[in-house]
């Protein structure tokens, strides 16, 4: 077992620039404890992608360390993927698999054997998509895409879980379908999870403490009634228009 | 009107995509390019040829074949040459003529026609130089025709009958290898056939690879995958081996489908193979026997990974399928471009020739007949290990890029945009 003295997510001095100059995001540091759930928020282009993308490993910071679990993202990308599984926006699924059989392919990366199908008995029952399953990807509405994708990352139980904005594009059923998914997994697994969000209310409701992000900078971070106090405002939507300046 | 914008609209789409820019002007820069390469080797086969010293063996000597060759030499600029056998003389020329015994009296016989034996050096991987070859024999030979109606005329005071023509006896000697014209012909048809298969299925393994992967990308299931335990190196090996079984499948398919087609085509009456058909196989047993086969295997194998790893590379670095078929359409054309111009380049054969044959892996073929020929291992050995090291290049830069940014990102074609 890894020790990272309960910190499960250490970004330090983080910046992200891309071809061309363009800044992702710049100075960035902030910490997750475990089991926590985290909210990062921001409008478009704040650099919330570019900050769960480096975390997942999946592109590399300009420079900065970010280390999950006391594992350092770019030294030990394959150690740091075990720890974690990532839901990107707007994640898919493979169009010609079924359901059932994206399930399957996307747990067997992961476990083999008797593990593999409990897991795969987890994620159908997380997804809920009954006979639905057994028909092809392509016919699924964009909510069904989701949660089939949302069903494989929870049934794997990583201990870190990294969600790119975990509902949109879905009604609010679902939403609140989603979000109770991820607070039950992370209450009764002590499963860490980072989620970037524009929905300040799913913020408000799901997270213990929330980063707010404004042109690759965070320019606030604290628990939300915290950021509440320090701001004066009545909602989460309010500290954001006054932290923004 | 709705029409027409909608064309327009079509239009546009193409033409403001970067990737269809860049691809037009690489085909246009590679096809030019390949052009100018293959006119050169035209151009120094032709000169090569009309250049060449003939040497001749002369096995009777009589005042007629003297008289013939002073001629020979005159109408050929002083470039004939006496040697004592065909061994010395294809030492150091490409064309040797023999005067054969008999030549005298089957020139001044009634119902005889002189014949003359030649012999081709071929040293060279380019059809065009040994056509050409073959093509300047045929006129030395019309040239002497002529020649010898005045010689005979001029010593004899006699004329012979018109339809009487120096026939000549052709055999190449390819790579140290005696052989006929058409046996020779065969082998090149045989090595252009192959060059096309492996250079048409590298491009269809370039294609799904390429496509395969930026569909991926398109059913967002891409970074899911990207964030698994597992390293890049598999995820990139896997589509390699899948496009490759794709595209074997998809080559077979297309060969015996195509095999049904001219078979079909075929007239019923003419049931019995054509001589052509036969002494191709003739040939191809006769001097390589059942390596032929793995002539083609071999180089089909290496061309599916290395076209299947750079598959990946262009669909790795596209953000979406239209730019992978854009990118990937021209490196089909590509392969088949160099394995065509292969065949007009007048490459010597030698350490380099064979290892840029290699690199390009398409042309393969030819460097394994070659080797066969000659009895020399080196060619072969050469080609291959260069073609392998290539794939591995080429594997290792699709890992690589696998582990940049870049598989995330794309390649950005249109201008900045600010990241999230």
């Amino acid at each position: 077992m890894l020790s990272s003295g309960g910190v499960a997510v250490e970004v330090r001095n983080l910046t992200k620039v891309y071809g061309g100059g363009v800044v992702g995001v710049s100075n960035l540091s902030f910490s997750i404890r475990e089991g926590e759930i985290y909210g990062l928020i921001g409008p478009n282009g704040s650099g919330k992608t570019t900050t769960l993308r480096i975390i997942a490993t999946l592109i590399k910071p300009t420079s900065g360390v970010v280390e999950v679990f006391g594992v350092d993202v770019v030294k030990e990308p394959l150690k740091v993927r075990q720890l974690i599984n990532y839901l990107p926006e707007e994640a898919g699924a493979y169009r010609d698999l079924t359901g059932y059989d994206f399930i399957r392919f996307m747990l067997s990366l992961r476990f083999s054997g008797r593990r593999l199908e409990e897991a795969v008995s987890e994620a159908i029952e997380i997804a809920d998509l009954g006979n639905a399953l057994k028909r092809p990807v392509r016919t699924y509405s964009k909510g069904m895409k989701r949660l089939l994708a949302l069903s494989t990352v929870l049934a794997s139980r990583p201990r870190l879980l990294i969600l790119d904005e975990p509902t949109t594009g879905l009604d609010v059923e679902r939403s609140i379908q989603v979000r109770q998914m991820v607070a039950g997994y992370s209450k009764e697994y002590g499963i860490t999870v980072l989620l970037s969000s524009h929905n300040m209310l799913e913020v408000e409701n799901l997270c213990q403490r929330v980063g707010i992000l404004y042109r690759g900078r965070l320019v606030a971070e604290g628990s939300v009634e915290e950021l509440k106090v320090r701001t004066g405002s009545r909602n989460l939507e309010e500290v954001f228009m006054r932290v923004r300046g | 009107m709705a029409l027409k914008q909608l064309i327009v609209r079509e239009v546009k789409a193409a033409l403001r995509n970067p990737a269809f820019i860049a691809s037009l002007v690489l085909l246009f820069a590679f096809y030019t390019l390949i052009g100018g390469a293959a006119r050169s080797g035209i151009s120094q086969a032709v000169e090569e040829a009309m250049s060449m010293r003939v040497a001749v063996v002369v096995e009777e000597n009589t005042r007629l074949v003297n008289t013939l060759l002073q001629n020979l030499n005159s109408s050929l600029g002083g470039g004939v040459r006496i040697y004592p056998s065909v061994e010395s003389a294809l030492s150091g020329n490409t064309y040797v003529f023999v005067f054969p015994k008999g030549f005298t009296e089957s020139s001044l016989a009634l119902g005889k026609m002189p014949e003359l034996k030649a012999f081709i050096k071929i040293d060279t991987f380019s059809q065009v130089a040994i056509q050409s070859r073959v093509s300047f024999v045929q006129s030395i030979a019309s040239l002497i025709s002529t020649l010898l109606s005045r010689a005979i005329a001029l010593l004899y005071n006699m004329s012979i009958p018109p339809q009487k023509t120096v026939t000549v006896e052709t055999t190449a000697i390819a790579f140290g290898k005696a052989m006929s014209v058409s046996e020779i012909n065969s082998l090149l048809n045989f090595s252009m056939a192959a060059m096309f298969i492996v250079s048409f299925i590298m491009g269809i393994t370039t294609s799904f690879a390429a496509g395969n992967t930026a569909i991926e990308k398109v059913e967002k299931a891409f970074e899911m995958l990207l964030a698994q335990p597992i390293p890049r190196r598999d995820i990139v090996l896997a589509k390699i081996l899948g496009a490759m079984i794709i595209a074997l499948l998809n080559g077979v398919i297309y060969f015996i489908a195509l095999y049904i087609m001219l078979y079909s085509m075929t007239s019923p009456i003419s049931t019995a193979p054509t001589s052509s058909g036969t002494g191709t196989i003739e040939a191809i047993m006769t001097n390589i026997g059942w390596e032929a086969l793995g002539y083609i295997v071999m180089p089909l194998i290496i061309g599916l990974i290395y076209s299947g790893a750079i598959g990946v590379v262009i669909g790795s670095i596209s953000s979406d399928e239209r730019i992978a078929g854009v990118l990937a359409t021209p490196i089909t054309f590509l392969y088949i471009g160099l394995a065509i111009v292969s065949m007009f380049i007048n490459l010597p054969v030698n350490t380099t020739s064979a290892a840029l044959y290699g690199i390009l892996v398409a042309p393969l073929p030819y460097i394994y007949i070659i080797s066969k020929l000659s009895n020399s291992l080196a060619p072969i050995a050469i080609g291959t290990a260069t073609a392998i090291t290539s794939c591995i290049a080429i594997i290792t830069i699709a890992i690589i890029v696998f582990n940049r940014d870049t598989v995330i990102l794309g390649i950005k074609w249109s201008r900045k945009k600010r990241e999230t």
